[in-house]
């Protein structure tokens, strides 16, 4: 099927989408369960005017960067050393294991008990999902360096940290990778799940508001910028990879 | 060494960690002495075994394991089907997958209020909730399954006679086993922060009502043990769910290696 | 016309171009006689595995005809069984060897279908190997399993694309003489893509080189080939080696100065 035929049947189908949204909205009996994507547009440019999208949003982008960060270097360093050293793998394999079934959002109420429903709260979860995450896709990179590889280093005679920075490095790349962009969609959930809970500010702020308010049109605003939001910083983390040629060279997984 | 002394080396080394971990937590109570907000884990095993041996421990549980398996049960082979069909037939997929990926953009725990606003705090909005997660990541997956089989597997069987719907019966199908089953075990994953969110945000029962009851009283050691059981939980789940794997599907196991 | 076509291949005027791209073979015509076994050989871009996969069946020609016993070819099928190169994408990961060999055959009973998968299997010598899923298996046993699926098919022929390409040269040599004691014992047409002129000469009743793509022709053609097959230093194999040789690279320069 030809490109442009399969381009026009998508654009058909989420027109015809959004026509038959219209519909339903319109039919339905209780308007604020179903808003038109009419009314959600006009909540959507009310909210942009006044100037809350952005602050909600900025908000939200800042807790998942700091929160991202912190997490991935954490990570990274974590999964180095439970990938390198086979007896601290052994001890704390395990516990990640369990940790990683811990949903976030379980551990926002006793985060939020221990440092307040303030910004260091919401930068705790996500860090630590992330971290978490990060850290078990690192470690099985740092656990699969090819043999040979280190068989090099070691006759080379190179020393501890040169064979760490020249060897381990560059080996674990396309699995930190992995780690990384899927921490993107667990540093969100978490995200969500603290704004969700503890919700002072930011985008779940938005959310949960509007679901006691019963003011269905803001809340589907806030999930489409969510949405679009979190598949904008994927995007965008997809973009900067491909254009960093070190990390291609480096290889695939 | 032998395996089974690297078994036991293992075995034990997994013990210390968990040993450490909870030294560490120990002296980190200690330290801080503020039993309320940071409980040694001798009290948090203590409520553990008396919410374990009043029953309401394992009701929780119950409770959201039903919930968890229930989804499971419903979203997994629609979502297959769906997906297969998405896979198989280009129109439907230019048709569907843009929305499909839309959707999937939101997290599904943003979606709980929407879908607690909807349903109301029913049990019906809980499964609805974990229905479309569920048959969502399983979709995504089998479609990617089908997409991918290697043409020269089709063109293969081209060559032995067998094409259409016989070779997308006996090749495609197959083929994409693997790809559902690691998209069922994302979805299990999925399934358990929905849950736990659902219960924390709209229900009466649950292991996440339980997180969200012990927060109101502030007893900081009942918040531990419904964090630990879900713990557990996820690590018991993702255990059977390997282990059906093994058994139901031992052709598409990995256990097997090449010479 | 029906009795010269009658079990044998015809290649007539046969061309092809793929859509907006350069011309890859050019007005080739080939007879190929039942029970030969044949030798398609050329460099790499001479289009030899397009001339296969339009005698398989995967591609139509441009211009001219691919006909078998007087029908035109048009789709693959179970007459014209392919054996790839690439085996681990050509086999299938869920089905044991025996299933495999099973795999095309339709229509008869169970019986019989264990009958003529086993007689298969006997004959690559894989009869140990009936429950073993291909991830348990070398790459050579890899492939006497794709061979021995198409043979349990009774092809009219069989169709090999570079199958011993991938495999180290210990367990190619195996390869290459086992598929000429199973040429040997069962009479089986077979059509042999190679770039590897001692494999040809090792194996062939009919040779035929191909010239460098694009516009690829027939440069030569050896028939009835009658040679000490396995003994290389007899002056018979090394007149041919060397004709085939300087075929092949006569053509190489041709094409740089052309």
């Amino acid at each position: 099927m030809r490109a442009s035929t399969k381009l026009a049947i998508s654009t058909a189908s989420i027109v015809a989408t959004i026509a038959i949204w219209g519909v339903i909205g319109a039919l339905m009996r209780q308007p604020e369960l179903l808003p038109g994507p009419l009314a959600v547009f006009d909540a959507f440019r009310q909210m942009l005017t006044s100037g809350e999208l952005t602050a909600a949003v900025g908000c939200s982008l800042a807790r998942v960067v700091v929160g991202y960060v912190l997490g991935a270097m954490l990570g990274i360093a974590t999964g180095i050393m439970l990938g390198r050293v086979p007896t601290v793998y052994d001890c704390f394999g395990g516990i990640f294991e369990f940790l990683k079934g811990i949903p976030p959002i379980a551990l926002v109420p006793i985060i939020i008990i221990w440092l307040g429903i303030g910004e260091v709260s919401k930068y705790v979860v996500i860090a630590y999902i992330v971290w978490i995450v990060v850290t078990i896709s690192t470690t099985v990179g740092a656990r699969e360096i090819p043999i040979l590889r280190l068989r090099t280093g070691a006759f080379l005679a190179l020393g501890r940290f040169t064979v760490l920075r020249r060897i381990v490095f560059p080996s674990i790349i396309p699995y930190v990778l992995i780690g990384l962009r899927s921490g993107i969609g667990f540093a969100f959930v978490a995200l969500v799940s603290a704004e969700l809970i503890a919700a002072n500010s930011g985008i779940g702020q938005i959310i949960m508001d509007a679901r006691f308010s019963l003011q269905t049109d803001r809340m589907i605003v806030g999930l489409i910028v969510l949405g679009c939001l979190g598949a904008a910083i994927q995007m965008a983390f997809d973009f900067l990879i491909s254009r960093i040629p070190v990390l291609k060279r480096v290889g695939q997984v | 060494m032998t395996r089974r002394l690297e078994t036991m080396r293992s075995f034990i080394l997994a013990a210390v960690g968990i040993v450490l971990v909870l030294l560490t937590w120990q002296c980190a109570a200690l330290v801080i002495d503020m039993s309320l907000l940071v409980p040694t884990p001798a009290v948090v095993a203590q409520n553990m075994w008396a919410a374990a041996s009043s029953g309401h421990l394992f009701a929780d549980i119950a409770v959201s394991l039903k919930r968890l398996l229930v989804a499971l049960a419903l979203g997994m082979p629609v979502g297959a089907i769906v997906g297969c069909a998405l896979g198989r037939w280009e129109v439907l997929d230019a048709a569907f997958n843009p929305l499909v990926r839309m959707f999937n953009a939101i997290p599904a725990i943003a979606l709980v209020p929407f879908f607690l606003l909807w349903f109301g705090i029913t049990e019906a909005s809980r499964y609805a909730l974990l229905f479309y997660t569920v048959s969502l990541t399983v979709l995504l997956s089998a479609r990617q399954g089908v997409r991918s089989v290697p043409p020269l597997r089709l063109k293969a069987a081209a060559t032995l006679g067998v094409t259409g719907v016989e070779a997308f019966r006996r090749i495609v199908l197959p083929s994409c086993v693997p790809a559902i089953i690691v998209g069922v075990r994302t979805a299990i994953g999925l399934a358990v922060m929905v849950v736990v969110a659902a219960e924390m945000l709209g229900a009466e029962n649950g292991l996440g009502y339980l997180i969200m009851q012990a927060r109101s009283h502030f007893i900081v050691a009942d918040m531990a043990v419904g964090v630990i059981c879900l713990g557990l939980l996820s690590v018991l789940l993702d255990r059977v769910f390997n282990r059906a794997v093994e058994t139901l599907l031992p052709r598409w196991s990995v256990r097997r290696r090449v010479r | 016309m029906d009795q010269l076509a009658w079990k044998r291949l015809l290649v007539h005027q046969v061309s092809k171009q793929f859509s907006s791209g350069p011309c890859i073979l050019k007005d080739i015509n080939l007879v190929f006689d039942r029970g030969a076994f044949v030798c398609i050989l050329g460099p790499s871009g001479s289009g030899k595995s397009t001339l296969l996969d339009m005698i398989a069946g995967f591609e139509r020609p441009t211009s001219g005809r691919v006909s078998y016993d007087a029908r035109e070819i048009t789709s693959p099928g179970p007459d014209r069984v392919v054996v790839f190169q690439d085996v681990a994408n050509a086999l299938f990961p869920w089905l044991n060897v025996l299933e495999h060999v099973e795999f095309g055959l339709k229509g008869m009973a169970w019986a019989q279908r264990r009958e003529r998968a086993l007689a298969a299997i006997e004959l690559v010598g894989l009869d140990k190997h009936l429950e073993k899923f291909p991830s348990e298996l070398s790459g050579g046993m890899k492939q006497r399993v794709q061979i021995a699926r198409g043979l349990a098919m009774d092809p009219a022929m069989l169709l090999m694309d570079e199958p011993f390409g991938a495999l180290d040269a210990i367990t190619r040599r195996n390869l290459q003489l086992e598929i000429r004691q199973l040429w040997l014992r069962t009479g089986k047409t077979i059509i042999f893509v190679t770039h590897d002129i001692a494999e040809s000469l090792l194996l062939a009743t009919d040779i035929v080189v191909l010239s460098m793509g694009p516009n690829a022709r027939v440069r030569d053609r050896l028939t009835k080939v009658d040679i000490p097959r396995t003994d290389p230093t007899s002056p018979e194999f090394v007149e041919c080696y060397r004709r085939l040789e300087s075929c092949i690279e006569g053509l190489s320069a041709d094409d740089e100065t052309a």
